[in-house]
């Protein structure tokens, strides 16, 4: 007797393929393709993915349903209460490594904490979270890191010139190798590049470690042996890990230097331009940050409403449109429908994060939500995942993203000088392409 | 001038009258012969089967028809506010002057004590094998939420006397008489009525409760749940129904009806979870009220299409049941089902939605009804509880050991999932002569009374002026039995009732007739229960205006209709007793016997 969930029609399994599943895929998983990223700009691929979503949830929901993404039938899970549910559930009945992830990022981070399971993943989360400080206020590292970006913001706004994407990517990215790894990596951008080859190859889901890759492993383990005490490498001796192998410290680097590296900076850029073209919040960022000196970690990790600028903007694109989970065992949900072992869940992003029927401020640039508002605490909201498999390194991103803006925004006022202009009065558009970009920071 | 729907159904009805009258019955005729030979039935019983027995009625439109349930059922009818409420009249479906009240002699002839142990007497347990207990249990269930005549007068006594060889536990037997209907004038000269304390209507007032009082006590105060504890409902403070569910209604409560009821109370509030997420603004009492909508439509739902054609499994009411719900015609043809609707045609497109109609007479529960769902033999005496898991014996116990005040402490000693699976894989007993429970004749309720169930089961019709077999029969257009060797397929019952009734063919009770008359192939119980039955069963729904004109996405929301026309019986045990999906594996129906689990294996 199996009590189960709605199943969404073959042709409207072809559609969510087509119009969630592919785009998804093909604008690169793991590192966005630029050419591809404009192309699904200009036919509003992520409208399309929205809309589509949309339409299944309002015929399907208020439950999660089946439908089909490419050949195989997979669970949306759209309703906060049972996104919570299989979040909470991670990574035990949920794991967190279905076949597309497992395939791709085996490519440049085998040994990843998102894809462990059981005791090895309690035991490389638990070195995650001790180096990364989960759960603090402020990691304790944090004012030296508060200077190492503000100095990267104050080498962005020496450029003279408009800001592009590549130019913060370029200075995020040597801020990352200063706070992951330490001074000695700061001009390392061979190690950048090297990741940045293999998440490339990632994108094609390989299912085994790249070509290079013991390489790169190795390129990392020399500096995690010759650790920075100013950086995060000089916390991992002292971190929990039951066996070198297993834990392997380096390979645990990988995740915070491409999540440092490339989607945080990604998340940033968006914010200058959204804040460009909302005067009010602008102004409201400053406010909070007058008089304070960003170099102290205290009043970096204080400024609330910058902090809340960054996650709405986080909200608002999310870099990770489409996440899954993959049940290790069969799962009844709370009307006793039955999800058999083996099953894809799959969690919408783009839709939940924007979903119109359920959140007054879906299509609007709303950071107050972040600070007096409920969006902290509502789960449709997941570009740091949630629960036991939340990013560990959520609380040292955002900090580091509010010490950078907030150099640079009481320093300049930015400019959009070229690209989208997201602006207040209207619904935000779906998509806001970082490579078409420029923002002049003009002095103040 | 006649509508085409009088035209149809009454050439319909008089082409079926001549082929009946030939000697015809409507279960020999193939199945579409035989449903539209139904459809002529209902109308016939439609027309001369409905008397209506109360003098108060205000015809009024109502201005603000609440858009739910009331708690007592009034205002649900659009033009007569107490219409179906709690504390309104039984209805009769033979006219009143056939509805007269039998006094001594003949109410005590043949002692109805005698009639029990000579008729009724369980020799030995006659189980039905298409059938499990849950079947028995739910009926008891549904009838607690239609009707109940409240507590018995202890005033006004019927004493029996005993028969030499009857070693009762007083002598004379004392019955109470039902209590009277204090809002009769007892100068009118008309028989007497009763007045069903509970609502006349199909809104689950057995879980629910028949005031805003009685609810409010069940209510969690959240979300629209009612109140659980540890997944188990609130006990009884009083004690003397210790052990026993505080819900809606109680009286002659067992394990069955806990389990029925909590499962039941359970469904309600996953339905609040379910309506919750689309509306999340929602407060507490329109989630209770919408998720109760839900709920009992949901339950008539099983009832119509689950229940009824598990316990007359023929064809042609497998397709007559399914067509008063969902309709005859599938989905698709829309034109033709519009068509149908419009003509109010039920059998196209269903009740369901049809136009509210209540064929001459308000809309009661009718002690001619309540005579049909006499129903004990269904109830085992002997209960042998196994593990759902490994299906080894756990123990086995009677039944006086799952009921009343023990009721709690069973559920608590065996659980909810070897109780239930129990009810799921057991036959029940066949509704047949010589099958009473050997515990009813002999049970002692929480009041402390000795009872025989099977003489109360004659005794009440005689004293409510239900008539006795041929009478009944001839009320319903049925031709009389004119020989005891006709009454049975059994030589030796017919004997036994020849004496017992002293060769008088014409005083056979209604009861007696029921239980020894042959029922068509594949059904439960009798044709004559069954004219009862289909007339009945349909006016619920169709006088039902949540069944008919406000059965729409603006009354339930669309997520609630959604959830009646997907769910099973199958589905709502699963939902809260997941650990018996493989008891229910390839179930086409939860009322026939579940997957038995075998020692050492799996189910």
């Amino acid at each position: 007797m199996v009590l189960d969930f709605k199943h969404a029609s073959i042709p409207e399994g072809v559609r969510f393929t087509a119009q969630v599943g592919v785009p998804n895929v093909v604008q690169g998983l793991f590192r966005k393709r630029e050419k591809v990223v404009a192309v699904a700009g200009l036919v509003q691929a992520d409208q399309l993915a929205y809309g589509c979503t949309a339409s299944l949830v309002k015929k399907y929901g208020p439950e999660p349903f089946w439908v089909r993404l490419v050949t195989e039938e997979a669970l949306l899970v759209h309703h906060p209460d049972d996104i919570r549910r299989v979040l909470e559930g991670s990574p035990t009945p949920f794991a967190s490594d279905p076949d597309a992830k497992r395939k791709g990022m085996s490519a440049f981070q085998p040994t990843a904490l998102t894809l462990s399971r059981g005791d090895l993943w309690a035991d490389r989360r638990s070195f995650a979270e001790a180096v990364l400080d989960t759960g603090r206020p402020i990691h304790r590292l944090g004012q030296r890191f508060a200077a190492v970006a503000v100095e990267e913001a104050d080498a962005v706004l020496g450029l003279g010139r408009p800001v592009t994407w590549a130019d913060v990517h370029e200075a995020f990215q040597r801020l990352t190798r200063r706070v992951v790894i330490g001074a000695d990596a700061a001009d390392d951008t061979a190690l950048s590049d090297e990741l940045g080859a293999l998440m490339d190859a990632g994108n094609k889901m390989p299912g085994k470690p790249a070509a290079g890759y013991e390489d790169f492993h190795a390129h990392l383990q020399k500096y995690v042996d010759t650790p920075d005490p100013e950086a995060l490498t000089g916390l991992v001796a002292a971190a929990p890990h039951t066996d070198d192998e297993e834990t392997d410290a380096a390979g645990q680097l990988i995740h915070w230097l491409f999540a440092m590296g490339d989607t945080l900076p990604a998340n940033l850029v968006r914010t200058l331009a959204v804040l460009a073209g909302h005067p009010l919040q602008l102004a409201e960022v400053r406010a909070e940050l007058t008089g304070k000196r960003l170099t102290a970690a205290k009043s970096v990790a204080g400024a609330a409403y910058l902090a809340g600028c960054i996650l709405d903007t986080m909200r608002l694109w999310p870099t990770t449109a489409l996440f899954g989970r993959v049940t290790t065992e069969d799962v009844r949900f709370p009307q006793g429908e039955l999800v058999p072992a083996g099953s894809q869940v799959l969690i919408h992003n783009l839709f939940n994060h924007r979903n119109r029927e359920r959140i007054p401020y879906a299509d609007r640039f709303a950071p107050e939500e972040w600070v007096t508002g409920g969006a902290s605490d509502d789960w449709s909201f997941n570009f740091f995942s949630n629960g036991p498999q939340g990013c560990p390194g959520a609380g040292l991103s955002v900090f580091l993203g509010q010490a950078f803006l907030g150099r640079l925004l009481t320093q300049a006022d930015p400019v959009v000088t070229s690209g989208p202009h997201p602006r207040p009065g209207k619904p935000l558009a779906y998509t806001l392409d970082l490579n078409a970009l420029e923002i002049d920071l003009q002095p103040r | 001038m006649p509508s085409i729907r009088g035209i149809i159904t009454g050439t319909n009805a008089a082409v079926w009258r001549t082929v009946n009258k030939a000697g015809v019955p409507w279960h020999k005729l193939p199945g579409p012969a035989g449903a539209l030979n139904l459809a002529a039935l209902r109308e016939d019983l439609r027309h001369d089967n409905l008397h209506e027995t109360r003098d108060d009625i205000v015809e009024e439109e109502i201005a603000d028809l609440p858009p739910y349930r009331t708690y007592d059922g009034t205002r649900q009818d659009p033009y007569d506010a107490q219409m179906g409420s709690a504390g309104t009249r039984f209805g009769r479906n033979f006219a009143l002057d056939q509805t007269k009240a039998e006094d001594p002699p003949r109410l005590l002839s043949p002692s109805p004590r005698e009639v029990s142990r000579r008729l009724f007497w369980r020799d030995e347990f006659q189980p039905a094998t298409g059938l499990n207990v849950l079947a028995a249990a739910w009926i008891q269930f549904q009838n607690h939420g239609w009707f109940g005549h409240g507590t018995n007068d202890p005033e006004r006594r019927i004493d029996i006397e005993l028969a030499a060889d009857d070693n009762w536990s007083e002598d004379p037997m004392v019955v109470e008489r039902t209590t009277a209907d204090r809002t009769q004038d007892p100068e009118d000269g008309r028989p007497a009525t009763y007045l069903n304390k509970v609502t006349h209507w199909w809104d689950g007032s057995s879980i629910y409760g028949s005031s805003q009082d009685q609810n409010r006590v069940m209510r969690a105060g959240e979300d629209g749940k009612m109140l659980l504890i540890d997944g188990k409902l609130p006990l009884e403070e009083d004690p003397v129904l210790a052990g026993i569910d505080r819900t809606g209604f109680n009286d002659n409560y067992w394990v069955g009806l806990s389990l029925l009821h909590t499962l039941f109370v359970k469904e309600h509030n996953a339905i609040c979870d379910m309506l919750r997420k689309s509306y999340p603004s929602w407060d507490d009492e329109r989630l209770f009220l919408t998720a109760r909508l839900v709920n009992a439509a949901l339950m008539a739902k099983i009832h119509t299409v689950e229940w009824t054609p598990g316990i007359l499994n023929t064809p042609v009411l497998q397709t007559g049941m399914h067509a008063n719900w969902y309709g005859a015609l599938p989905q698709w043809a829309k034109a033709t089902r519009l068509i149908t609707k419009t003509l109010d045609l039920e059998a196209g497109a269903g009740i369901i939605g049809s136009e509210l109609k209540h064929h001459g007479a308000s809309f009661a529960i009718t002690e001619e009804f309540i005579s049909v769902y006499r129903l004990h033999p269904l109830i085992p005496d002997d209960y042998a509880i196994h593990d759902h898991r490994t299906g080894a014996l756990i123990e086995e116990v009677e039944f006086n050991s799952l009921m009343g005040n023990d009721t709690r402490a069973a559920v608590d000693k065996y659980g909810w999932s070897d109780l239930m699976y129990h009810f799921g894989t057991e036959h029940p007993g066949k509704i047949t002569l010589h099958n009473h429970p050997r515990a009813l004749m002999d049970h002692t309720r929480v009041t402390g009374q000795h009872v025989d169930l099977g003489t109360i089961d004659v005794l009440r019709d005689r004293e409510r002026g239900v008539r006795r077999y041929n009478d009944f029969r001839e009320q319903l257009r049925m031709p009389r039995v004119t020989s005891f060797d006709k009454l049975t397929p059994d030589p030796a019952w017919n004997a036994e009732i020849r004496d017992v009734y002293n060769g008088q063919i014409d005083d056979v009770d209604l009861q007696v007739g029921l239980l020894g008359e042959k029922p068509p192939t594949g059904f439960g119980f009798s044709d004559t229960a069954f004219r009862i039955f289909i007339l009945m069963a349909s006016r619920r729904l169709k006088s039902d205006r949540f069944f008919t004109r406000d059965y729409t996405p603006e009354i339930y929301t669309a997520q609630g209709l959604d959830w009646i026309d997907r769910h099973t019986m199958a589905d709502v045990v699963v939902r809260h007793f997941p650990e018996l999906a493989p008891a229910l594996e390839g179930s086409a129906n939860a009322f026939a016997p579940w997957r038995k689990s075998t020692p050492g294996g799996a189910a």
